[in-house]
């Protein structure tokens, strides 16, 4: 991929296009536009990636995979805005969640994605975060592994050159779990996926619904309980 | 970014097992140069309860490619399982053992095993706002077998110090 190329600038424009859409008071049509305009872009970038790997073209193929990344976490939030719209809480959560997922793995993949300001639409990421959701209580399974694989070449975990969460050719390096024992769920501050989280408890004012207040059944409960979603 | 308490750095230093005692009773090869342990190495009852931390295979590839040779204390054909608790907030390293023939007699290698891990936990956080926190155990074999555990905790641009750390712990 050349510096600053046809592709790269017009990926750059849909993202800061799709930037000015990403405000609460923005109508959901605009959302949805900006919306389509990324998902444009990204089988663009797929349809280049797919050319530059055949090339034999890794730096062309990571920096491509990077602006992928970049597109897919601006496409999150802009899906986060959209679903607060209608009111769909533990989506607009799951959305920002995976924008700063999509986020970070296109600022560490290459500094294309930097260079069109992933890291700044990463740290937005953790910002709305904190000051668009309530607390979340997260939690985060233990588990012990017994067998995994490499994704980019098959071998067993550990025994290639491959690094998890690297590019390789236009795609990351992703670690296979293929056997493992599940030890135990525990209550963590900082997890692994923010997706996993305490979504409703239960006591003697009956079942609330953590994300959104809503009383979903007003049957007191002779125990605290708690659901939690864990993927 | 909420201030984290790991943002001053720690380092501990204290005995730790005979490895090479705890090896054979175990029944895993007693390691003979620079080595993986298990995190639960001291306390496990037999082999089969041996864990590696997260990351152990992963920097097994990082010391592949940095011409680093392990060595393996499972036994042939065994796997001693990995526990999978992951933090994008802080990094934990693998426990890392290093003999006293290699300390005394291959620094260079040494050096070169700790730099791997050192890079591999700065690109771990690379271009991410904040310090990266992490947590490193290293094992020093003595002389005489006895060995002694260097715990570091804290941002990742603190483990420079270690080199310098492990090698005043092995000057005496």
């Amino acid at each position: 991929m050349g510096e600053h190329g046809p592709l790269e600038e017009s990926v750059g424009r849909a993202v800061q296009e799709a930037k000015k859409a990403c405000y609460a008071t923005m109508a959901l049509e605009v959302l949805e536009s900006a919306g389509a305009l990324l998902v444009r872009h990204l089988d663009l970038l797929s349809h280049h990636k797919r050319e530059y790997v055949a090339a034999g073209d890794e730096d062309a193929a990571n920096a491509a995979l990077s602006l992928e990344e970049l597109v897919r976490g601006v496409l999150a939030e802009a899906r986060m805005w959209a679903c607060l719209k209608k009111d769909r809480a533990h989506e607009a959560w799951e959305s920002i969640v995976l924008a700063e997922m999509h986020l970070r793995l296109a600022i560490q993949c290459h500094a294309r994605a930097r260079d069109l300001g992933a890291s700044e639409s990463y740290e937005r990421s953790l910002l709305l975060q904190e000051v668009l959701f309530p607390t979340v209580h997260f939690v985060s399974p233990g588990s012990k592994v017994r067998r995994s694989t490499c994704s980019i070449c098959g071998s067993i975990y550990g025994e290639c050159d491959h690094l998890p969460g690297q590019p390789y050719f236009g795609e990351f390096c992703v670690r296979l779990i293929e056997e493992a024992d599940l030890l135990e769920v525990s209550s963590v501050e900082q997890p692994a996926s923010k997706l996993n989280r305490v979504v409703e408890i239960s006591d003697e004012d009956g079942t609330v619904d953590l994300f959104t207040g809503k009383l979903l059944d007003a049957t007191p409960s002779s125990v605290f309980k708690f659901r939690a979603i864990i993927r | 970014m909420r201030p984290n308490p790991n943002d001053n750095p720690t380092i501990e230093e204290e005995s730790f097992v005979n490895v090479a005692e705890v090896a054979d009773r175990l029944g895993c090869h007693a390691p003979t140069g620079i080595a993986l342990l298990p995190r639960n190495f001291a306390t496990a009852e037999s082999l089969i309860d041996l864990e590696y931390g997260a990351h152990t295979l992963t920097i097994r590839s990082v010391w592949r490619q940095a011409g680093i040779s392990e060595s393996r204390i499972e036994p042939d054909e065994f796997v001693i399982p990995e526990i999978n608790e992951q933090s994008f907030a802080e990094w934990v390293a693998p426990v890392i053992f290093l003999s006293h023939a290699v300390l005394s007699q291959h620094p260079e290698l040494v050096e070169v095993a700790l730099a791997a891990v050192i890079e591999y936990a700065r690109n771990f956080f690379a271009h991410l706002p904040g310090p990266g926190h992490t947590r490193l155990e290293v094992i020093m074999e003595e002389a005489d077998g006895a060995c002694r555990r260097v715990k570091y905790r804290g941002p990742v641009e603190g483990l420079d110090r270690l080199p310098k750390i492990i090698k005043r712990t092995v000057d005496g």
